[in-house]
């Protein structure tokens, strides 16, 4: 079986061609033997015979780790006895504040960090020739990975005591300024949970650019031009012409970074591990998890993400709902 | 035409200037980085050779998969250190170690024993590996190849590699403690006999201005370990052994006034500006990797450094044993303690109960893995058998004939190899909390004993 694992070309085959050709026999065979029953059972029946295998993975993937979690978080840390709502009370109190309070300035200094600059990029960029070469260079740390970004970021604001060489670039571009000193940013409160939030400001730019972007082009010129002709100045027509018409595209936006707000991790585990009071929630639910070892405190931890991010969800959905009417 | 063409040639030879400006700086970069290894591999040696002849003797006869995968704290030079005695396995064998090193060992392993796909094999710490032992996860080595390990080391060292009686990890590299100093730029008591010495020369030189102490502790997820040992030397040469496995047990409370006064002499001298090279926030942000260079800088910006014997490896070829750096015992506060010392090793744990395992864990025991791991310099060894005198550097002989061929040395065990995982990660994130808020230290002993459990 180890060998099985260790060889790639195989997991390939397997995974990219194997699984798909398997896929589509069952559902072929399925479809073949829903099509030889009675005409009006098997139009009802074919639906589900297509929806069983989805519904079945959904099942497994996401109904029963939810129903399992919600169940471990009323559960000691084995999760061999129930402890009714303990785990819940403990995650709201002591160190545990200070870890809440860290979300709350994601949830706010992120979202909106990202939808101001992305708006500034969207709105600018549509006006310039050269808004290909600026999308892209936006685009581009979209394609780095949370973690690959962290270190690189760990890098760059590298500190170093002041007189000595600056390593990192951050610190070495503002020690040129005559009298500025290096400034330590990941160990200094408050300073270093903005440095952290900028990065992920710097990851999550481009996706958020490619929707506004493509919301601003989608805004009738006439609008813009009668606009103008009315003596409005450029802000007065983003402020009243063109936030309200892409303003779909600005809550997608937002809640998307939300939720991202919500479940950060790499990016503070990378960099800090938590540490100078930069701990989050879903880092807490990690340590609680695989180095503590405590199940139910780590299942409440998950528990009360995902009754934080709902509204959002939500909202998310009674948007797309209303777009798709109207 | 010519104008496009012109143009596009200063965009490529700007473009190549980039390229060879980040190389440049990439390969500075590396270099730095590969500074941390004195590692002086060769499969030509002796000890390789006989290395592979012993894995060959020790696979005679046995069906063994193809590979075995094993995952460890060691990675960049150590890691490779470590792997350059895995070829011999590989070769000798026929079983390819697919090693993996990182500084998140704790959790990693964790989440694939969680998840029901440990590794082979695991070099975890001692606490971390009771805490599996206790789970009955771990493959029992008495039965594979105990009358080797009895030959090879001290009982007391296979005692605390031990549960319930059964042998469960096997030693590779073995640390010790001590206070490392450049003789060019020292100017501190040689050979102290009390810690109080160490402590008045550290306050009469912040009195000139002159901070002693290199003491970086960014070490990523592990932050404040280095400190973390700090704190036990103190402890174990003020309280002795006993308290100190007592402490790791678990059975003396983290809240106690021993521990406590412990973290604060480890205060009074490094959580102070005047102290610490580049003050406690530049001890706290600078990288262990190059955070201690500065005790072979020229110009030197510190003069001490209380820490493990990897020191010389982790600065490089400017650590030049008995010119520009050397050691001495850390100092007893009580002198009945002045022969206890704490080692800092990890074990080799097995997961998967089979004869690749199994045959691994055996050649890292036996004597001639133990001569090449020694030959490589980067660290002592406990293997009895392994004479001081094959370590080429003298810094590595000497800490050989001071730690393990001298009798009286006592070698003794406390948190950092006893202390599981939840412990161990609350300790040194205290250590950090306590380094940026000392009026918090109350609040971060608690927190520490709250994780024991």
């Amino acid at each position: 079986m180890s060998s099985l694992i260790d060889n790639v070309p195989l997991l390939i085959i397997v995974g990219a061609i194997g699984i798909p050709i398997l896929v589509y026999l069952i559902l072929g065979a399925s479809d073949r033997i829903a099509g030889m029953l009675p005409r009006p059972f098997s139009r009802r029946v074919r639906p589900w015979v297509w929806l069983f295998g989805p519904v079945v993975l959904i099942a497994l993937v996401l109904l029963y780790p939810f129903v399992s979690t919600v169940i471990t978080s009323f559960m000691n840390a084995n999760a061999t006895q129930g402890v009714g709502f303990a785990n819940f009370v403990w995650a709201f109190q002591g160190t545990m504040l200070d870890v809440i309070g860290n979300n709350i300035l994601w949830l706010i200094a992120f979202p909106i960090g990202t939808l101001i600059l992305a708006l500034i990029a969207a709105v600018l960029f549509d006006k310039v020739k050269y808004e290909r070469a600026a999308m892209t260079l936006v685009i581009m740390p979209t394609a780095i990975s949370f973690t690959a970004g962290s270190v690189i970021w760990t890098q760059m604001y590298s500190y170093q005591p002041p007189g000595s060489t600056q390593i990192g670039t951050i610190n070495a571009l503002i020690t040129l300024i005559p009298g500025v000193q290096p400034v330590p940013w990941l160990q200094t409160p408050f300073v270093n949970n903005l440095a952290l939030i900028f990065i992920a400001v710097w990851l999550g730019l481009g996706v958020a650019v490619l929707i506004l972007s493509a919301a601003v082009k989608g805004i009738s010129p006439e609008l813009v031009e009668a606009a103008r002709l009315d003596g409005a100045g450029e802000w007065r027509v983003f402020r009243s012409v063109t936030f309200p018409s892409i303003a779909p595209a600005v809550l997608v936006v937002v809640t998307t970074e939300v939720i991202a707000a919500l479940k950060v991790f790499d990016i503070v585990y990378v960099m800090t591990n938590g540490n100078y009071n930069t701990d989050v929630i879903a880092n807490q639910m990690y340590n609680e998890l695989f180095t503590v070892n405590d199940l139910g405190k780590a299942s409440a931890i998950a528990v009360i993400l995902l009754v934080a991010a709902l509204p959002i969800v939500f909202i998310n959905i009674h948007q797309f709902r209303a777009e798709t009417k109207s | 035409m010519a104008v496009t063409t012109r143009h596009r040639r200063r965009w490529i030879a700007a473009v190549a200037a980039s390229v060879s400006m980040a190389a440049l700086l990439t390969g500075c970069a590396t270099q730095q980085q590969a500074e941390g290894g004195t590692s002086t591999s060769s499969t030509n040696s002796n000890y390789y050779k006989a290395a592979v002849a012993e894995a060959k003797a020790i696979a005679n006869g046995k069906k063994l998969n193809p590979s075995l995968s094993m995952i460890g704290s060691n990675s960049g030079a150590e890691g490779q250190t470590l792997q350059d005695v895995y070829k011999a396995f590989t070769e000798g064998a026929g079983v390819k170690v697919n090693y993996t090193g990182s500084q998140d060992i704790t959790a990693i392993v964790q989440s694939r024993v969680q998840a029901g796909d440990p590794p082979d094999v695991a070099d975890i710490s001692a606490g971390t590996a009771l805490q599996y032992a206790k789970e009955g996860k771990l493959v029992d080595l008495s039965a594979a190849f105990g009358s080797e390990l009895k030959d090879n080391f001290s009982p007391s060292l296979l005692a605390d590699a031990s549960y319930d009686g059964k042998v469960i990890g096997v030693y590779q590299g073995f640390s010790n403690f001590m206070l490392w100093y450049n003789p060019k730029s020292y100017t501190g008591p040689k050979n102290p006999t009390a810690w109080s010495q160490i402590v008045d020369w550290t306050n009469a030189q912040a009195a000139k201005g002159t901070p002693v102490w290199c003491a970086a502790q960014n070490a990523g997820p592990e932050s404040g370990f280095p400190g973390a040992q700090f704190i036990e030397n103190i402890f174990l040469k003020q309280y002795g052994p006993t308290l100190y496995r007592q402490w790791g047990e678990g059975q003396l409370p983290w809240t106690s006034t021993q521990v406590k006064t412990a973290f604060q002499e480890f205060g009074d001298l490094i959580v102070n500006n005047k102290n610490v090279s580049g003050g406690v926030t530049g001890a706290l942000a600078a990288p262990i990797a190059t955070g201690y260079n500065g005790l072979t800088a020229s110009p030197a910006t510190c003069q001490a450094t209380l820490w493990g014997s990897w020191v010389p490896g982790l600065i490089g070829s400017s650590a030049v044993p008995g010119t520009t750096i050397d050691f001495y015992r850390v100092p007893a506060t009580d002198p009945k303690y002045e022969n206890d010392e704490l080692f800092q090793t990890t074990e080799s744990v097995g997961f998967t109960d089979n004869a690749t395992t199994k045959a691994f864990l055996q050649f890292m025991a036996s004597t001639a893995a133990q001569k090449y791991l020694a030959s490589l310099n980067r660290w002592p060894v406990a293997n009895v058998h392994v004479p001081a005198s094959i370590y080429p550097s003298s810094a590595l002989q000497e800490i050989a004939k001071t730690y393990f061929a001298g009798s009286s040395t006592q070698l003794d065990v406390g948190p950092n190899m006893l202390a599981n995982a939840a412990v161990q990660t609350a300790f040194f994130k205290g250590v950090v909390s306590y380094m940026q808020n000392p009026s918090s230290l109350d609040q971060v002993l608690q927190s520490i004993q709250a994780a024991q459990k």
